[in-house]
Formats: C-alpha cells, structure tokens, sequence
C-alpha cells in the first residue's frame, strides 16, 4: 500500500515535470537568438579582430579598409514582437524586432537610428551587415545573424 | 422590356470598346462599321473613348511619376505578416462571420493558384527584393549588396548620392 502510494506520488511529479519542461520548451521555440556586432571599419590602423572573421570575409571583397575591430557582440534572444536595443558607440540606438517566423526565415524590423529602418527575411545563418554611420573616421557597422534550430 | 434595352445597351458598349482596341474582326467589323454610320450617338461614344485614351496617354508622356511599385511590393510581406499575427485578435471578434472563412480559403487558394502559374509562365526577370524586404533611409542613398549567398550587405551612405553604386573594384571605406 505504501509503495503504492510512493509510485503514485512518484509518477505525478515525473508527469508534472515533464509537462513543465515541455511547457518550457515551447516558450523557447518560440524564441529568436540573433547574434549581433558592432564594428568599426577603418582605413587607418591595421589588423582584424579575430572574433569578426566571417564579418570581414564577406566585406573584404566589396569595401577597401585596413582595419576592423569588434566594439560589441551580443545575443539577443528576442520573442516575436519583442524589441531588442543596442546603444551604439556614436550615441545612437539600433532596434531589433522579429515579427514572424516562417520556413522562408525570420521577418525581423531593424531601426538604426540615423541611418535606416528596415524589414529583413534571413534564414538562420544569414549575415545581414549595416552601415550605421560614420564613426572616428571610419564606418560602424552592425551585423545581425538569426541563429535558431 | 428595361432589360432588354439594358442588355443591348451593354453589348453595344462592349462592341464599342473591343471596335476602339482593334478587337473586332471580319463581318462582326464591318457590321459594327454599319451601325456606327447610322448612329450618332455610337460616333459620339467612340470619340469618347478616343479622348481618354489620348488624354491618359498625354498625361503619361508628360509626367515624371516615380514608380512605386518596388516599394509597394517590398512592403507587403511586412505587411502580410503584421495581419497574420493581427489574426489571433482579429479572431476573436468575428462573431457571426465564422461561415465566410471557407470562402477565403478558396478565394486565397485560387489566387494563390494563379499567381503560381502565372508567376512561372511568365515571369521573365528574377525575383527582386532578396533579403531586404522593406527599407526607409529618408534622403540618405543605400546600396544593397546581397550577390553571396547567406549575406546582404545594406549600406546606408550619408547622404543622397547621385548614381550611388559599389563603382570600380571596391568602395573606399
């Protein structure tokens, strides 16, 4: 009998627990990770950052700098509608905004204030690169990467 | 007896209209030929028609309207989706009009439909817009790179640029 109501009790909580993780898991789906930098391309100084090397693999064949280092980098895990906000070196804000997932990827509203608003549709893994400005003589530039399963 | 006129009344619209687009052919042009001499009130309706053409055409030829349409068409898939998730709300609040959904969906399907086969019969020029779906930089040029695979490149110069292009080998940064 009470080995019984051991099973019983023991069962419910597994059952309760698997439903909270799955609850869990649900609310995560529902989540968009964007990876995004901030960098300062120069044609002063030399050298790049190590950490924006696929940044500056898919720059380097179109613009002439000699110089790119990584200001910021941060993941954003955004829900759809959420609003996630850089502050950028040169005072301005850039905002990020997913507002849908489909199998074509991740509608996403970016506002980089003082440049340009935008809607973009990037599968996971897509580079989206933005010029936010000028900066110390060089350029910022703002890169955004949806990256979800 | 109105309808009948309304109907002959119709078709003599229509005879008319295919007459001014070079539509009708054979006997059918001829007979219409017929009864444009016989009638002045057909004469008066052709010349009509033949103004407004002209009139449309003169005003075509002598105005400089930007063509919109790239950025209407860039707009709507934000747009599109904005409704899509506007529809759990919208849900809500149809009440009565749960019977109408079926007649969307077929409407939807079969536009759905057209555009699928006429999109793949006739498109001749690729699909434009790419990653960027919608993009306002007020009086600033932007140049739209996104030849590679997997990136776009939005470069947003500071100002209005004339002919802003990526010009010779590379940008200068």
């Amino acid at each position: 009998m009470r080995g019984s109501r051991f099973t019983t009790g023991f069962t419910l909580a597994v059952a309760l627990g698997w439903l909270l993780g799955a609850s869990a898991a649900v609310a995560e789906e529902g989540r968009i990770p964007v990876e995004v930098l901030v960098a300062h391309l120069s044609s002063e100084g030399s050298g790049v950052d190590p950490s924006a090397e696929r940044l500056d693999r898919k720059l380097r064949g179109q613009f002439k700098y000699s110089s790119l280092k990584v200001l910021q980098k941060r993941r954003l895990d955004l829900a759809i509608d959420e609003v996630g906000t850089l502050d950028l070196p040169n005072g301005k804000a850039a905002r990020v905004r997913p507002i849908s997932k489909t199998d074509t990827g991740v509608l996403i509203a970016v506002d980089v204030e003082g440049a340009a608003k935008m809607d973009v549709r990037a599968k996971s893994g897509h580079l989206i690169v933005i010029r936010a400005g000028a900066y110390e003589g060089g350029n910022l530039v703002l890169s955004l990467e949806p990256d979800y399963e | 007896m109105s309808e009948g006129r309304d109907d002959d009344i119709r078709r003599d619209e229509a005879r008319l209209h295919a007459y001014h687009d070079g539509e009708l052919r054979g006997f059918a042009r001829r007979r219409f030929e017929r009864a444009l001499r016989r009638s002045s009130g057909l004469r008066r309706e052709l010349g009509e028609i033949a103004a407004i053409g002209d009139s449309l055409r003169a005003y075509d030829a002598g105005t400089a309207t930007p063509d919109l349409w790239d950025d209407i068409a860039l707009r709507l898939p934000a747009l599109d989706a904005r409704r899509a998730e506007g529809g759990s709300s919208a849900g809500r609040s149809e009440g009565l009009f749960w019977w109408l959904k079926p007649i969307g969906a077929v409407a939807a399907t079969a536009a759905v439909a057209l555009v699928v086969a006429y999109g793949g019969l006739f498109t001749t020029t690729p699909a434009t817009g790419g990653a960027v779906r919608w993009i306002d930089s007020g009086d600033r040029s932007v140049m739209v790179l996104d030849d590679e695979p997997g990136t776009t490149i939005i470069w947003v110069l500071d100002g209005a640029v004339e002919g802003a292009s990526r010009g010779g080998s590379r940008a200068r940064v």
